[in-house]
């Protein structure tokens, strides 16, 4: 069975190591960008299975992913926010530009788990 | 004594709060003292200021007020001020927290304020330098390794903060210095370091509030205090751990 490929998008090197580590234990190949320039790259070449995203990032924030993925790239995959406390208007508009999903920080991994789990269990 | 020798009595005193919230204080208390000063400096500004009115005088708007006491010419309209007593209070009381206490500065505080002031939770108790790396470490699910490279990214990141908050508060970009703080507090809440933590969202609300450089500067050097601490008590969990 192909393990089902993950975009994860975090400027914070901490957070990403951690969750880089365990989706690759929960099965994913994932490939991780610390800056929207990194992620606009990577989606020209290629896309992923699913993506999950820090809102707040250099370069290409986690806003204009999403639009760039739904409207220029006109991709439906399931995309998973990530969102500081505090921060609902942006979580909002990111449902509103097409996100699927969101998890607020401190990201517990093991939820974030579940929740990638249930995005792709859709498709 | 005039309008300007007023403000310097104020600039004055709230220099020497701000020593007081530095040495007495939680971070949080502090911030909450400092929203009460405010409040005081203007109502007390107000109170002058209206006492002063001729009562034939046409009536301000609050923002024409705000902004007549910001600018020279309510110097010149009110030249002398009639300050005794408050000079009394703040020349006998030398404890500036009585200061406060004694003006009843709650009656002149919003009930919110008054709320938060009395309902204040002691954060020195929270800026402890007791660290449990267990929690983490089941994150980690049981890699040492990977709990030491956290541990590495979360010292490097902490340093950087400290090193990019002196560059911006140096050019008082608050902006960047906002920027700076959001990227450490991730790290900060994930390793569980709430002294770190609460400190940096006081960073993140002045910055985006009052924009206080002196106010931003304390709550910097609060953290540069802090983090030392912070360091060996995380070097003690990760011994410990590995001890276990």
């Amino acid at each position: 069975m192909t393990k089902k490929r993950l975009l994860l998008a975090e400027d914070d090197e901490l957070l990403a190591s951690l969750l880089n580590f365990r989706l690759k234990k929960g099965g994913y190949e994932v490939s991780h960008s610390a800056n929207g320039k990194e992620v606009k790259e990577y989606l020209e070449q290629q896309m992923p299975d699913i993506i999950v995203s820090d809102i707040m990032m250099p370069y290409f924030s986690g806003m204009e992913l999403i639009a760039y993925v739904r409207k220029e790239l006109k991709s439906q995959i399931p995309i998973i926010i990530i969102s500081s406390a505090g921060n609902e208007e942006n979580v909002l508009n990111a449902f509103e530009l097409g996100a699927n999903d969101f998890i607020s920080k401190p990201v517990s991994p093991s939820e974030l788990l579940v929740r990638v789990a249930r995005e792709l269990n859709k498709i | 004594m005039k309008t300007k020798n007023l403000l310097f009595q104020l600039t004055d005193l709230e220099s020497h709060l701000n020593d007081f919230s530095a040495e007495k204080l939680t971070t949080e208390e502090a911030f909450h003292l400092k929203i009460s000063f405010q409040h005081f400096k203007k109502n007390l500004l107000e109170l002058v200021f209206l006492s002063k009115e001729k009562p034939n005088a046409p009536s301000n708007t609050g923002r024409e007020k705000k902004s007549a006491i910001r600018t020279i010419e309510f110097e010149n309209a009110y030249p002398e001020l009639d300050i005794e007593t408050y000079e009394a209070i703040v020349e006998h009381h030398k404890s500036y927290g009585n200061v406060l206490k004694d003006l009843k500065i709650e009656s002149a505080m919003d009930k919110k304020d008054v709320l938060i002031l009395k309902g204040k939770n002691n954060s020195n108790q929270k800026l402890d330098t007791q660290i449990d790396l267990s929690l983490i470490l089941e994150e980690c699910m049981g890699e040492m390794s990977l709990l030491r490279e956290l541990i590495t990214l979360f010292i490097g990141n902490a340093l950087e903060f400290m090193g990019a908050a002196k560059l911006h508060l140096q050019s008082e970009d608050f902006e960047q210095l906002d920027l700076a703080a959001h990227k450490v507090k991730a790290g900060l809440a994930m390793m569980r370091t709430d002294g770190l933590l609460d400190l940096i969202i006081q960073i993140q609300k002045g910055c985006k509030l009052d924009k206080d450089p002196k106010h931003l500067e304390f709550l910097c050097k609060c953290f540069n205090d802090e983090f030392p601490k912070v360091k060996k008590a995380l070097d003690n969990a990760y011994v410990e751990l590995t001890n276990s």
